[in-house]
């Protein structure tokens, strides 16, 4: 996992391209030349997901649009770990995907391929991720993209995001609650 | 003139006062003074001389008596003096001639007496006449006497009324009788007034400006042109005045605005506009570092603060199904069971060992593998809380540092704004150096074309004061000219009149002075004839001199005296028949005939002769005589003497006569 290169098309693939900084060979960077939240690709493949599953969203490829964006496999090297552990995260608490405790459990700790059914279970497990991930791209291109004009409007919605969400989930006790996990 | 009076005082040798009464009786004329030799008959015609012209004829100047200067002491004063009372046009005056003597010096000179007097002794004189009235005596100013006495009777024509004996025979042989003609019979009047016209007619035409007319002329052509000249001018300088305007405006408008940017202000201005522009854009940098940095801080494991409440959940699941496995197993750490696959699938452990099926080596990995997750729960679970753990680290205050960040932007922010607006205000405030640099060309430009419209504009000024001194001065000709030629018609209508004048005169003067030599030819001839005893023809030349037409030979003495008296005698005659009188003009005068010794070289015949014509000729005759002589000239005068007196001489005791004591008597 999180060893081939990776590539969307379509709407979703002008979200990633207009939430992320772009580097190398771009056609339509011109379409694209808002401000950047993210610095790169990768920066979105590793947060989106959780914000996918945050607010509830999973994105299905829509192709109605032309769109094309990707990363080489030798992007994940040494993001793998964060990504790795985003993807046990989601594995863990997505009950919408597994309700069963037992297989979310397997499945967030199963990375071997050996088998064939490994095989399908992981694939079947990068679907959901990746459907998150699509969904975190619409979040923030809703809460971005599509509300900003200038650099200031960006950075006043990026503090506002974090605030709102901050105050919404309030932050300070989870952070308290998982202190007292990890500390025991 | 008529003589009235005579009156010495110490007069000479007349000591004391003595005064002759002339006859004035038309018919009893003459008035006959006798008296011997040197009984001083002279001294009565030169007492009149001095009284009327203050010649003083004498050898001897001092007139004052001798016996009388005799007797004087230093300081003292004597006055001598004549008075003569006349009348003359009716009226009856009297000129009075007065000498003061002073004595400066007396001595003895063995017997003899010398007593010297002033040498410039005091003379005084005084004309007065009296009034209709018979005795108001009216003094006539004495700067005018001399001048009145020669209206009454001329100085120079003195000499042919007064006159000694031995003058009497020069007269007619004088070489140019012409003034003493003209003058007696008064034809000086007329000669003097031709005199005078020809040299008004000659004032007058030299008054005369012919070139006038030209120059006007020419000076009206001239200041066409200058006005001409004028009016372009004018227009020239209006526009040089307002280009000069302009020009001054531009330079005014463009000081203006250098005065916002003299150098002071200009180096200050920039100084302050570099801060801020330097602040502005250390703040820029700072924003666009403010923003870079709440991006990377966004970036900085944003998983591991929006998936805190997953992690939460995930955490809280994974301690559930820990309690529910029994507890933690202990396996290697960090260790999965992908990693034991790769080795059983390389077929050799990290060791080297090889890891074939069925070899102990193999068992005891496979071993390893069963307790490694996801089998194993417990281990996964400390694994993944050390891995949670790991990633939460550093990222406790997210939101916070977002807030902090975002808080610095905006101060960043504001201060660009505030900064920005202080770099507008600086720039309305101020102007670039470039800027000033260009509005300092065009001002010099500005200033350069106003001085060159501001000489264009003087120049064009001196030009037009220029034109206007010439206007002036051909508006003064052509006045002038204008002047001059009503002057020039005044004067030629004068010369006109002066030539008619003149030509009158001269044709009246012809006339006259025809009139006087034929008259004068005529009355010599007659008298001569009467007073001569043989025949003569006597003519008389344009220079009234007498000659005999028909003897060359030498004459007497006494034929000239006879000659003399018939041309005097003639000449008084005619004066007093007033022949050159007519309607217009007065000319006769009446002269008396003063006469001291007339007879002395005239032989017995031609005394009695002349003595028949004399009385007759002129108005009153005076004469002083000799006894002898008057014994012959008695026989006719006598019924014509109107006074007679005798000179004589004082005599001393022994009976010898004193020269110095005279009386007439």
């Amino acid at each position: 996992m999180f060893d081939k290169d990776f590539k969307i098309t379509g709407r979703h693939a002008n979200y990633w391209k207009d939430l992320c900084e772009l580097a190398g060979n771009v056609p339509d960077r011109e379409a694209h030349n808002n401000f950047k939240i993210f610095s790169a690709y990768i920066d979105a493949y590793v947060l989106c997901p959780l914000i996918g599953y945050q607010y509830n969203r999973k994105g299905v490829l829509d192709t109605s649009e032309d769109g094309n964006a990707g990363m080489l496999a030798e992007v994940f090297g040494k993001r793998r770990a964060e990504l790795k552990y985003v993807y046990q995260i989601l594995m863990l608490i997505d009950e919408e995907s597994e309700p069963d405790e037992d297989k979310r459990l397997f499945r967030a700790f199963k990375f071997s391929e050996e088998t064939e059914d490994d095989k399908k279970l992981i694939e079947a497990n990068m679907k959901v991720f990746n459907a998150y991930f699509l969904g975190g791209l619409e979040v923030l291109h809703e809460q971005f993209v599509e509300q900003c004009h200038d650099e200031d409007d960006y950075l006043k919605a990026m503090n506002d995001f974090v605030k709102h969400f901050s105050d919404e989930q309030d932050g300070e006790a989870i952070k308290a609650g998982i202190d007292k996990i990890l500390n025991n | 003139m008529i003589l009235k009076r005579l009156e010495m005082n110490n007069f000479r040798q007349y000591i004391g006062d003595q005064t002759v009464e002339f006859s004035t009786d038309p018919e009893k004329n003459v008035t006959v003074l006798i008296g011997v030799n040197t009984s001083g008959k002279t001294t009565i015609v030169r007492a009149f001389e001095w009284c009327l012209y203050s010649k003083n004829g004498f050898e001897d100047q001092v007139l004052l008596n001798s016996e009388v200067r005799q007797r004087m002491n230093v300081g003292d004063v004597q006055e001598t003096y004549v008075a003569v009372t006349f009348i003359h046009d009716d009226r009856t005056y009297t000129i009075k001639r007065s000498v003061k003597y002073v004595c400066n010096e007396r001595y003895k000179d063995g017997e003899k007496i010398v007593v010297n007097l002033n040498k410039k002794p005091e003379e005084t004189v005084s004309l007065e006449y009296l009034q209709a009235d018979g005795q108001t005596k009216t003094p006539i100013d004495r700067s005018n006497i001399a001048e009145s006495m020669d209206r009454v009777l001329p100085k120079d024509l003195s000499d042919y009324f007064f006159f000694g004996g031995e003058r009497i025979s020069g007269i007619a042989n004088r070489a140019d009788l012409t003034k003493a003609v003209r003058g007696l019979m008064r034809l000086d009047v007329l000669e003097n007034a031709s005199t005078h016209l020809k040299s008004v007619v000659k004032v007058f035409e030299n008054d005369i400006d012919t070139t006038g007319d030209i120059n006007a002329q020419r000076a009206k052509d001239a200041l066409e042109t200058y006005n001409i000249r004028l009016s372009e001018l004018k227009n020239e300088l209006s526009n040089y005045d307002k280009e000069m305007s302009y020009w001054q405006q531009q330079e005014i408008e463009r000081n203006a605005e250098l005065a916002k940017s003299n150098i002071e202000q200009v180096k200050k201005a920039k100084e302050d506009r570099d801060r801020i522009q330097s602040a502005l854009e250390s703040e820029k940098r700072r924003l666009i570092a403010k923003r870079d940095e709440m991006v990377r801080a966004f970036n900085y494991r944003p998983y591991a603060f929006f998936g805190l409440p997953a992690i939460q959940k995930s955490l809280e699941f994974l301690e559930k199904a820990n309690e529910k496995a029994g507890g933690v197993k202990e396996s290697i750490p960090a260790m999965e069971q992908d990693a034991v696959d790769f080795l059983i699938h390389r077929g050799f452990c990290i060791c080297g060992t090889r890891l074939d099926q069925g070899t102990i080596a193999y068992q005891k990995v496979m071993e390893e593998r069963r307790v490694l997750p996801p089998e194993h729960v417990g281990d996964a679970v400390r694994q993944y809380k050390d891995k949670s753990e790991g990633y939460l680290a550093g990222t406790e205050d997210y939101a916070g540092k977002i807030e902090q960040l975002f808080k610095e932007y905006r101060l960043i922010k504001r201060e660009i704004v505030r900064l920005e607006n202080e770099k507008e205000a600086q720039g309305q405030l101020i102007i670039d150096d470039t800027d000033a640099k260009e509005i300092e060309t065009k001002r010099r430009n500005a200033h350069t074309k106003y001085l060159e419209a501001k000489q264009d504009y003087d120049s064009c000024s001196r030009k037009i004061g220029e034109c206007e001194s010439n206007i002036t001065n051909c508006e003064q000709t052509i006045k002038k000219y204008a002047k001059s030629s009503a002057k020039n018609e005044r004067t030629a209508r004068l010369i006109a009149y002066s030539q008619a004048v003149l030509s009158w005169l001269l044709e009246t003067y012809k006339g006259k002075e025809e009139i006087v030599r034929t008259e004068l030819e005529k009355r010599v001839n007659e008298n001569f004839s009467k007073m001569y005893h043989g025949v003569r023809s006597i003519e008389i030349d344009e220079k009234y001199r007498v000659k005999y037409s028909d003897i060359t030979t030498e004459e007497s003495d006494g034929l000239k005296a006879v000659k003399s008296f018939a041309f005097i005698a003639s000449l008084v005659s005619m004066a007093k028949d007033k022949i050159l009188d007519d309607s217009e003009i007065k000319l006769g005068q009446v002269y008396p005939l003063v006469m001291d010794a007339p007879f002395s070289n005239v032989d017995e015949i031609h005394i009695d002769n002349i003595c028949k014509i004399l009385p007759m000729t002129a108005n009153q005759v005076v004469m002083a005589v000799m006894q002898k002589d008057w014994e012959y000239a008695a026989k006719n005068l006598q019924r014509y003497v109107g006074k007679s007196y005798s000179i004589e001489k004082d005599r001393d005791s022994e009976g010898n006569e004193i020269d110095t004591s005279t009386h007439i008597k």
